[in-house]
């Protein structure tokens, strides 16, 4: 290579672009403060959850953390890992009815609870990327729709994993070291997972698997041409995505102590999509400001009350019209998972090319 | 024997239900390229407002399904005008999301309207049955036969016979020529929703009278109609319809000879089963065929 | 040397490439040309996987299998693609490093567990990376996202990130386009770079200035089929050539 002779200003051929300080730089895992924020973060939560002294305000700071994971995971199996799944929803159930009946049926303490459902999670949900992963984008998502609302149906119908009906009462709360945390503690430890969830899923955002997975994401098959491991990275995160909902999952049955399969359905799914909605797909932030105002804004804005779903439906819509690619991103990010199907041409028109 | 053919014929019923809803989808994806996922709650929409019609204005069943088939035809319309039309143009799952929080939108007004708790819709013939080979039908499956396969036969003849039909085939094939022939993507977009919503009330009239009557009823069978359209090719009609018709089948023999507990997810283990084998579907669109 | 024997394409009823051979060694620049629509981006797309195909693709000796991007990429055979296949969000020292060769410690794992040794491997890529980047000039953009360059220069970019990857054979589809007189004289210097360091081109272009000064045989496709094959200087005589690029004239009555 020696006939090349590197001439900084025209090389490019164009335009020079604003000279970056160059020097010694550190790689891309070393960038950010992640690690000052998510301290920042830690103390503001701790502020919160010695603040919270009703059950009234422990529970929304449970369910907003709950709700967080549950966000987080979707946040790595389709914010980073490309995948838009609609089985969320039934995998929380799947870690929850998991940790039950580790919990109650087998007498094991809250923590294994916890570990198992993650564990259960992630084995069902390879095994459901296994059965699907062949799919386009659209298949793959009626797949996981499909899935989702086979989940209910498991658990209103086996009774000896998921209890008669799927209903299970009296479940014993969030403990450590067996004694059980009530109140403000059962709220701190969600929140401790929150942090660990988020912790975790920022690492990743500073790791290669960022990178591989946006290649992944945008240019799949020019990303298989660089020798990235397309399928192998979809999978890693549609499986650590479902990780998450099962911890979520866990600790949503602990804390709320009864369980039914209607709490699984397309409701909880739609909510989970509208954190990542709200809350931007761009980082693991997102989901944890997406939850917040799931959470809040229906208690704040009371009149709503049972006509949740009709509000929540009419912003779907107003979102998809007014806020196109602004608030979320969310429409440009699909866009590029979506092969053009109508024409049944690859997704990357290089590829394609004029034959 | 009775029970084999008891079985077979609640499955066909089943079956032209799912086929009438996944024609609705599949005329709206070839006119717009777009899946509504408000299909199955239109079908609810429909199911109720007969049974308003029934109860409150004090209709024959018969008018009762008119109104409702208009009705519904009225609010495919507009669906496509809140939902679809602003976002033409848009990537696909854009209008996907949309139409799930019309989906939304439409079973919570549905609540607000008639209340959560269960109601019936009574059938033409009440509960009356007939021998057929020795077992005895539900006369209201036989007219569920009767009636999607005459509607089923319409619409092939509209999509074959008609200018509208050619028009959507034209759109389904090729969009940019088709609207630079001077297509009217707007007209046809409408039309083909609110077609589609009438297909929803068509089945949901015929099916009601076989359950109960709740928000939630007809979104399990869109999602039935979904696994029919994926396993038969989602841009044929015949091979939809006849996915539907033996996914309807299959249910009902495997509930009645495997388990009926797990009636409702049949369907989706075979369809999942179909997608490991072969992830495009069984028929899958040609590639030559842009469709 | 790269082999590809009896290549078949079929798309539904077309035919896009029809028993199609081609060979190159290490070292020369083959150019392959022809109208639109002959078949040569179909051609690339065979070769390294991205399409199935029948026919046999050998590199050095070992049979390449079909229709698998990742096993061409095993085989030091790289693609680049007709339009910079460039990722805005990120970086363009990230988009480089995405054809690195050493993939140790970058999974779940390796974010999670065993950081350090992921960290330590990341510095070395890091390197050879920014290497990278000083041959093509774009040292200085290293950490900004790659949406802030020019068009040539994602092109530069794209060829860094092959240059990342140590190919041996280099398959290229049209990378002047788009490129002005100044850039396609630099990218002339790229490739004989390339040509000079050992590595097999495949290199699919319109620009006859630009394969003339660059190419060494070349081969014309029409329709799928290969129609001639020579020398790069004796090539535009051909009477099929000057058919695809000229136009006969023909007299309508």
């Amino acid at each position: 290579m020696s006939e090349l002779s590197v001439d900084p200003a025209g090389a490019a051929g164009g335009q020079p672009t604003a000279p970056a300080t160059v020097g010694p730089v550190r790689p891309p895992v070393y960038a950010g403060r992640q690690g000052l924020g998510l301290a920042a973060f830690a103390v503001a939560l701790a502020v919160i959850v010695v603040l919270a002294d009703s059950p009234y305000s422990q529970g929304l700071v449970g369910q907003w953390a709950t709700l967080a994971i549950a966000g987080l995971g979707f946040y790595l199996a389709f914010g980073v890992g490309g995948q838009f799944s609609f089985c969320q929803a039934a995998l929380v159930g799947l870690g929850a009815y998991s940790s039950a009946w580790l919990t109650q049926d087998h007498g094991l303490p809250f923590a294994l609870g916890l570990l198992g459902a993650v564990a259960i999670t992630a084995v069902v949900a390879a095994g459901l990327f296994a059965l699907v992963k062949r799919c386009d984008a659209f298949y793959f998502a009626i797949a996981t729709l499909a899935f989702g609302f086979l989940a209910v149906v498991v658990f209103r119908e086996w009774s000896s994993f998921a209890g008669p009906g799927g209903e299970r009462r009296s479940l014993p709360g969030i403990s450590l070291g067996g004694d059980e945390l009530s109140g403000r503690s059962s709220a701190a430890a969600v929140v401790v997972v929150l942090l660990l969830a988020l912790g975790l899923t920022l690492l990743v955002e500073r790791s290669p698997l960022n990178r591989e997975a946006a290649a992944v994401r945008h240019l799949p098959l020019a990303a298989s041409t660089f020798g990235i491991g397309v399928m192998r990275i979809r999978a890693t995160m549609f499986v650590a995505g479902a990780a998450y909902s099962g911890a979520a999952g866990s600790l949503l049955a602990h804390r709320n102590r009864v369980l039914s399969p209607e709490a699984f359905d397309i409701e909880l799914a739609i909510d989970i999509f509208l954190v990542l909605l709200f809350g931007g797909l761009g980082s693991a932030w997102g989901p944890v400001l997406g939850a917040a105002f799931v959470v809040w804004a229906p208690e704040q804005l009371r009149f709503i009350g049972r006509d949740r779903d009709l509000v929540f439906g009419g912003l779907l819509i107003a979102i998809m019209i007014f806020v196109p690619d602004g608030l979320v991103g969310l429409a440009g990010r699909v866009q590029g998972l979506v092969a053009d199907r109508r024409r049944g041409r690859p997704a990357e028109p290089a590829v394609a090319g004029e034959a | 024997m009775s029970r084999f053919v008891l079985l077979t014929i609640s499955g066909l019923a089943d079956g032209a239900i799912y086929a009438l809803i996944a024609l609705g989808f599949v005329l709206i994806y070839k006119a717009t390229g777009v899946i509504n996922f408000a299909q199955g709650d239109l079908v609810t929409l429909g199911a109720y407002v007969a049974l308003w019609a029934y109860q409150d204005l004090r209709l024959t069943l018969a008018t009762s399904a008119l109104v409702a088939v208009l009705a519904l035809a009225c609010t495919g319309a507009v669906l496509e005008r809140v939902a679809a039309a602003p976002l033409r143009g848009r990537s696909v799952h854009v209008v996907v999301i949309a139409t799930l929080g019309a989906a939304l939108v439409i079973r919570s007004l549905v609540i607000r309207w008639k209340g959560t708790s269960p109601q019936r819709l009574p059938g033409f013939f009440g509960f009356r049955t007939v021998e057929v080979l020795g077992a005895r039908i539900p006369m209201q499956n036989l007219l569920i036969l009767g009636a999607a396969a005459l509607a089923l036969s319409l619409v092939a003849l509209l999509l074959q016979g008609t200018s509208f039909g050619r028009q959507v085939r034209a759109l389904a094939t090729d969009r940019t020529t088709a609207q630079l022939m001077g297509i009217s993507v707007d007209r046809l977009s409408m039309a083909a929703f609110a077609l589609a919503a009438a297909l929803a009330a068509v089945g949901a009239v015929l099916v009601a009278p076989t359950q109960q009557l709740t928000p939630t009823f007809g979104f399990g069978p869109m999602l039935f109609a979904f696994a029919a359209a994926i396993i038969g090719g989602f841009g044929r009609i015949g091979g939809v319809a006849l996915a539907a018709v033996l996914l309807g089948v299959l249910q009902q023999w495997a509930t009645g000879y495997i388990d009926p507990s797990y009636r409702e997810i049949y369907p989706f283990v075979l369809m999942l089963g179909i997608l490991a084998v072969r992830p495009k579907g069984l028929l899958p669109e040609q590639v030559g065929q842009r469709v | 040397m790269l082999v590809a024997t009896d290549v078949r394409v079929t798309f539904g009823g077309v035919v896009a490439v029809d028993d199609l051979s081609i060979e190159v060694e290490p070292g020369v620049v083959l150019a392959v040309v022809g109208p639109n629509g002959s078949g040569k981006t179909t051609l690339l797309n065979a070769i390294t996987g991205l399409v199935p195909c029948r026919g046999r693709v050998t590199v050095d000796g070992t049979v390449l299998a079909t229709g698998r991007p990742g096993r061409a990429r095993q085989a030091h055979c790289l693609r680049t693609f007709q339009t910079p296949q460039v990722i805005d969000e990120l970086s363009c020292i990230d988009n480089v490093l995405l054809a690195t060769e050493d993939r140790e410690a970058t999974g779940l794992l390796a974010s999670w567990v065993t950081r350090r040794q992921m960290l330590a491997r990341e510095h070395r890529r890091w390197a050879a990376a920014e290497a990278c980047l000083e041959q093509f000039g774009l040292r200085e953009q290293a950490v900004l996202p790659a949406s802030r360059l020019t068009y040539g220069q994602r092109r530069w970019l794209e060829l860094a990130r092959v240059a990342l990857a140590r190919p041996r054979y280099l398959l290229t589809d049209e990378p002047s386009a788009g490129l002005n007189e100044a850039e396609t004289v630099r990218l002339a210097e790229h490739i004989a770079a390339f040509r000079a360091a050992g590595v097999g081109v495949v290199l699919v272009d319109h620009k006859v200035d630009f394969l003339r000064r660059v190419a060494d045989r070349a081969v014309v496709l029409a329709l799928g089929r290969k129609v001639a094959e020579d020398r790069i200087e004796a090539i535009w005589d051909l009477p099929a050539v000057q058919d695809a690029y000229l136009g006969t004239r023909r007299v309508i009555r």
